[in-house]
């Protein structure tokens, strides 16, 4: 029993971030990579040059206008190499946002300090979850705000799901929202579960999960850090507002398939 | 008799009310050691609260099995709570219902219950969890019975009040059987409670669970009232262990009301001083492979039938 | 003591009516006169113990046949046997009532005559037995008992078991009966009477080692019966394969019959003086019950399981009449009052639940067709009556409070705690050591329990039969809930049980001049003089003095008064728990109702970790259940050899492995056994007599012919 981890616990100093306060989010630029956003408009030649390199059409030409659509981002940087590209990649919009902004309901008064999520793994290739996994290391420590992961859906208040929503993982997703009671809230985590990602294209990889359960919140990247993550969940109880929860959005088209 | 009465009242609010602050310290304690900042101490109350602020879902294979036992878990720790010395050295209104041996049975009553329910609520993972609970209580129990066995050699009784007096005095208190005693209970307490080295308290996977793999199927205020009535029992073992055993002082002896008040904080302070040595052990052992604890156990059984020797000898 | 006489004769008769009732109506109705001949024998049997145990003088006889050479033959009525009489009844009434409905199901393969005939037999010699007032009358009443038990087991001999298991019973019982008949013999001679009236009235007749003889025969022969180690390896090999009603009644009285004459002989008859004879009876005790409920814990069959507990029930009411005997024996005449009042309280106990529980299991096979655990589960919503009852048998054989096993089961402990009062340290460290054992047992009935419970009647259904059962007819669920009621009932009035029990024994213990104080101060005397004035009013302040008039009986706090430091040694009152429980649950419920007034509850399926289907066969079984008490008790369960044979398969030249299983209980390895190895060596060594050579006989026959003369001659 006299082993020096206690000792060692004592004498080393705290190790969590101190970014957020107890209330809130103190410092909310710079939190992620960046997301892409169109900086000015380009011919047609050159926009469709870079809708083409764009592997998971997060850039679609459509009305004569180059649109970005950040939930489908990976941000593999293709289309910001060349210096004169029109798409910068930029930390002025936050990265999460309601994904039904005019329908958004908060979690009540009493789930403010006290959230129970579950972690539903449908499918991501490990990256989002790894990162959701730091959500409670010594650094980020998402317990000092009253979030903690929960073994089981009955306990759970928040549905948190990375990974596209394979076609094996779709009934056990659907499973567990249903074992979820009510209220509860759904966070898509990372570019696979809000669009698909790479794998939207093949037969069983599935299109993001909104197809199999209703999202409430999305995070945005991919991976999307911890600090992002910690930063949905303050939304969702109304501890603290990211700009975009309340700004408007737009649905991208439909995938194409090959 | 009105004293009585409004003592043993106050004496149930006192554990309802602290018993989740107690759990809180221990997960606040747990994390700093970690070099985590740690949810606040306050956590467990948010927890119940938001519980209570759930809706409910219940299995289709349960029965009224599951819809009562969060009741019995909840109501059995109360039921104990009115037995033991909390507050006072002397004995209150219902402290005859039952003496130590009899608590044992009753905290058994809820385990019974809580067990039966984990099996009801279809869930696969209830009867691994309810197989092994039953595994380390019955393991558990022998060593109780040897403890109240040196107790009612030493102090000649098994009401908790007449064996708390017991030991006030200095002779008696630094007696090895005492110190053994102390020991042999506190090894109970950490495996009755499901702390480290016999279940993790803060692990999620299901296989590797113990005690929290049974309530896997409660949600909303079930959760609630369960959650609460875990936590009552780790404190209620805490009083038994710190008042009765450990510490038998600070506690009020006479009626009077300003000695009853303060005697909160003393024993809080005593439960709180138990709780950091269940952080000590939480933060420094691993958890046992399953069919190791039976070596945990046993080590508590020696210890505890080394007490009852050195007592038959010593007198 | 007439009425009591008189009810005894209409109890004794109608077992001969209902006999020849049976082998006259027609077969349809032979299971009517059965319950209703049944009924009214415990009914009498019931009234005719009441009257008995109320009585102010201790024993009454009464002679009714009078033998050439034996002298007379008597029936003997005291407080002892009228307690047997009222367990007995109340356990047979409810059997009776039940077999009713559940007898049409054996009427489809066998003729319900000779059932009739042998069922009626047993409860005439289960009530002669009881009655016995000298040896003769007694051996044939057991006789009869032991033989047509036997072919009730036996009775379904269709099964391939039955008849084996009646056999192997008939035997032990048989041994057992030699046994006893010994040390029956010596007693006899010794007192120059075959009345037991007689036999008390010598006690000084008997030398020390005569006494220890005289204990080991009775106590084996006794043992037998009783199922305590090592001769208890009939028990769960017969009772299982019994029809229902027959195990309930085996389990729950035929038990009780092997105490009454561990009883008659060592604390009526021939009160023990050596603290060693407690010593090793506790030990027995012990072992019994520690390896009772060990393979309580790991069976599978739901009768085994309810077999072995038997057993491990025995153990306990052994240890405590163990722990009464070293009382006796060292002088401490209110503790050894308390250990046999314990005993006849868990004997009593004991026959209430376990009838409860061997007749759900007998409703349960009944609808399912079933006794596998691993097969059942999920019961609770198909038969709600038999699993609520059931739940209330289990919670009851856990000793939980408020049910009836708690009291009893609470008391043991304590009265081996009391052994610190004793200034021997061997003699504590043995109780020390027998309280730890009890302390496990308990916990492990618990676990036994449990399992039983929860896998057999919650969860989900594992088979379709489970599945489909349908709940019992009306007659069959009233049996239950009589049980089910008097359990509860044991369970939440102890203090007004407890001077019954204690009653019971008062001649057997005062006969050795123990004290007049013989209903030990706790059992709720508030208010008596044997209690400090001073301890009373504080006691009273506190609470006790609460409803100490409104119920019959003195109050409902059962304590222990200690010396000047500990005022009381311990003190329960399940009647306030219940009371403060119920008042606890409903103002809770209140609580979580007014806060959760605005929450829905929503039904949805189980959660199983997002399987698309659990199938049942993926379902935990109860035999899962039980691995951690298999592993962990590996060294003395062991219950199973791995034989393994190697075989050639033709293709490929490969070989197989077979493995065969062999389980065989602990008793049978080292017990049984061994004397089968020993037994067939001498007949090995005999059989080589056989040679097979004509002169080699005819000079048999002169040597033993010649012997026979010359003993003949000599002696």
């Amino acid at each position: 029993m006299t082993n020096t981890w206690i000792l060692r616990g004592i004498i080393h100093r705290k190790k969590t971030e101190k970014r957020y306060d107890s209330d809130g989010l103190v410092l909310t630029k710079g939190i992620t990579l960046g997301l892409p956003f169109v900086k000015k408009q380009v011919s047609s030649e050159n926009a469709i040059q870079l809708v083409s390199i764009c592997p998971t059409q997060a850039l679609v030409y459509e009305n004569n206008k180059l649109n970005v659509y950040p939930e489908r981002c990976i941000r593999c940087d293709r289309c910001v190499e060349d210096n004169l590209s029109p798409i910068v990649m930029t930390n002025d919009q936050p990265s999460v946002r309601w994904s039904n902004p005019d329908n958004s309901v908060l979690l009540p008064h009493q789930f403010r300090r006290s959230i129970h999520i579950r972690i539903v793994d449908a499918g991501d290739c490990g990256g989002c979850y790894n990162e959701v996994r730091q959500l409670n290391n010594p650094f980020y420590n998402m317990h000092r705000f009253g979030f903690f992961i929960t073994p089981t859906p009955r306990n759970a208040d928040v549905l948190m799901v990375v990974g596209s929503g394979t076609r094996q993982m779709q009934y056990a997703l659907q499973a567990t929202y249903e074992a979820m009671p009510t209220p509860k809230i759904v966070i898509a985590v990372g570019t696979c579960a809000l669009s698909g990602n790479m794998w939207s294209k093949s037969l069983t990889g599935g299109t993001g999960i909104k197809n199999v359960i209703p999202v409430d919140v999305e995070v945005m990247g991919s991976p999307p850090t911890p600090l992002t993550i910690i930063q949905s969940l303050f939304s969702i109880t109304g501890r603290q507002m990211p700009a975009s929860i309340i700004s408007s959005k737009t649905e991208p088209p439909e995938m194409k398939r090959d | 008799m009105t004293p009585y009465i409004a003592y043993n009242i106050v004496q149930v609010i006192v554990v309802m009310i602290f018993s989740p602050l107690i759990s809180g310290i221990i997960t606040k304690g747990k994390e700093r050691l970690q070099s985590r900042q740690g949810p606040s101490v306050l956590q467990p109350y948010r927890n119940i609260i938001k519980f209570f602020a759930k809706d409910e879902v219940v299995s289709e294979t349960s029965s009224w099995i599951s819809r009562f036992t969060p009741y019995i878990v909840f109501v059995t720790p109360i039921f104990v709570s009115l037995l033991i010395p909390v507050l006072t050295d002397y004995p209150l209104f219902l402290a005859f219902m039952a003496d130590m041996v009899g608590v044992g049975f009753v905290l058994a009553l809820s385990s019974f219950f809580a067990t039966c329910a984990a099996v009801d609520g279809g869930n696969p993972y209830g009867p691994i969890g309810a197989s092994r609970t039953r595994m380390v209580s019955f393991l558990a129990e022998p060593v109780f019975i040897i403890v109240f066995y040196t107790i009612s050699f030493v102090a000649g009784s098994t009401i908790p009040y007449i064996v708390q007096q017991h030991w006030t005095t200095l002779g008696a208190f630094v007696s090895p059987s005492h110190i053994l005693i102390l020991v042999a209970f506190f090894m109970l307490i950490v495996a009755e409670t499901g702390h480290l080295p016999v279940d993790n308290p803060s692990g999620h996977f299901e296989l590797a669970m113990i005690d929290e793999s049974k309530t896997l199927e409660y949600s909303g205020p079930s959760a609630a009232l369960y959650l609460w009535g875990s936590n009552m029992k780790l404190f209620v073992l805490l009083i038994v262990f710190s008042n009765v055993l450990a510490s038998p002082w600070g506690l009020a002896s006479t009626t009077n009301l300003i000695q009853v008040v303060l005697a909160i904080p003393l024993i809080l302070l005593k439960v709180i001083i138990a709780s950091l040595l269940i952080i000590a052990v939480d933060s420094s052992l691993s958890k046992l492979r399953l069919f190791r604890i039976t070596e945990f156990l046993m080590v508590s059984l020696s210890i505890a039938v080394v007490a009852v020797v050195v007592q038959l000898f010593t007198v | 003591m007439t009425a009591a006489l008189i009810m005894l004769i209409i109890s004794l008769s109608s077992c001969v009516i209902t006999a020849i009732g049976a082998l006259l109506v027609r077969r349809s109705y032979i299971s009517h006169v059965l319950a209703v001949g049944g009924s009214i024998i415990s009914l009498c049997a019931l009234a005719a113990g009441w009257i008995m145990l109320a009585n102010p003088t201790l024993q009454h006889s009464v002679s009714y046949l009078t033998l050439p050479l034996a002298g007379h033959l008597s029936l003997r009525l005291n407080r002892l046997s009228g307690m047997f009489l009222i367990v007995f009844g109340l356990v047979c009434l409810p059997i009776s009532i039940f077999s009713l409905r559940y007898l049409e199901k054996m009427l489809k393969n066998y003729s319900l005559r000779f059932y009739g005939v042998w069922y009626s037999s047993l409860l005439f010699s289960i009530v002669l037995i009881l009655i016995a007032g000298d040896i003769i009358t007694f051996f044939t009443a057991w006789e009869l008992m032991s033989v047509t038990s036997a072919l009730l087991v036996a009775y379904e001999h269709k099964n391939d078991k039955g008849p084996a298991a009646g056999w192997l019973m008939l035997i032990t019982s048989e041994t057992g009966a030699l046994a006893f008949l010994g040390s029956f013999i010596l007693l006899a001679v010794n007192a120059h009477t075959l009345q037991f009236s007689g036999i008390l009235a010598h006690p000084g007749s008997f030398s020390p080692g005569l006494r220890a003889i005289i204990f080991v025969l009775s106590f084996f022969g006794f043992a037998t019966k009783t199922g305590l180690v090592p001769v208890n390896f009939w028990l769960p090999r017969a009772h299982p394969e019994a029809p229902g009603p027959i195990s309930a009644l085996l389990s729950a009285f035929i038990l009780n019959c092997g105490i009454y004459g561990i009883f008659l002989i060592n604390v009526v008859l021939l009160p023990v003086r050596s603290v060693w004879i407690g010593v090793a009876v506790m030990t027995i005790g012990t072992v019994t019950a520690i390896l009772g409920i060990l393979y309580a814990s790991i069976s599978d069959d739901i009768k085994t399981v309810l077999a072995h507990s038997s057993s491990e029930n025995m153990g306990l009411m052994t240890i405590a009449t163990g722990a009464g005997m070293i009382f006796l024996a060292s002088h401490a005449p209110v503790l050894a009052g308390i250990g046999f009042m314990v005993a006849i309280f868990q004997m009593t106990n004991h026959s209430i639940y376990k009838a409860l529980l061997f007749l759900c299991a007998a409703a349960v096979h009944r609808q399912t067709n079933t006794r596998s655990l691993d097969k059942l589960g999920g019961l609770i919503k198909a038969m709600p009556w038999t699993s609520g009852t059931f739940l209330i048998g289990a919670l009851s054989i856990s000793a939980l409070p408020p049910f009836s096993g708690f009291t009893s089961e609470w008391l043991l402990i304590q009265t081996l705690l009391q052994a610190t009062t004793l200034h021997s340290t061997a003699l504590e460290l043995a109780c020390a050591i027998a309280a730890v054992f009890v302390g496990l047992t308990a916990a492990l009935s618990i676990t036994c329990f449990v399992r039983v419970f929860s896998m057999g009647f919650l969860g989900h259904p594992r088979t379709q039969t489970a599945k489909n059962a349908k709940e019992i007819p009306h007659s069959m669920r009233y049996s239950l809930g009589l049980l089910a009621m008097l359990c509860i009932g044991i369970g939440i009035l102890p203090t007004i049980c407890i001077p019954i029990f204690s009653r019971a024994l008062s001649p057997g213990v005062n006969s050795v001049a123990v004290s007049n104080s013989l209903i030990p101060p706790f059992f709720s005397q508030i208010g008596h003089s044997f209690l400090n004035p001073n301890f009373q009013r504080s006691f009273l302040n506190i609470g006790a003095g609460i409803g100490q008039h409104t119920l019959p009986g003195s109050s409902m706090v059962i304590l222990h008064q200690g010396g000047t430091a500990n005022p009381v040694t311990f003190a329960t009152s399940p009647f306030y728990g219940v009371f403060v429980l119920i008042l606890l649950l409903l103002l809770t419920r209140l609580a979580v109702k007014i806060i959760t007034r605005n929450r829905t509850k929503l039904t949805v399926p189980a959660w199983t970790g997002g399987m698309r289907k659990l199938l049942p066969e993926m379902t935990y079984t109860s035999t899962a259940f039980a691995k951690p008490v298999n592993v962990i008790f590996q060294s003395v369960i062991h219950n199973r050899t791995v034989i393994e044979e190697r075989d050639a398969v033709h293709e490929h030249f490969r070989s197989v492995i077979h493995r065969h299983v062999k389980e065989s209980h602990i008793i049978d390895r080292y017990f049984l056994e061994p004397i089968g190895k020993i037994v067939v060596s001498i007949a090995n060594t005999i059989a080589k007599l056989h040679t097979g050579r004509i002169k080699h006989y005819s000079t048999l026959v002169l040597f033993t012919f010649v012997t026979t003369l010359i003993i003949a001659i000599f002696v």
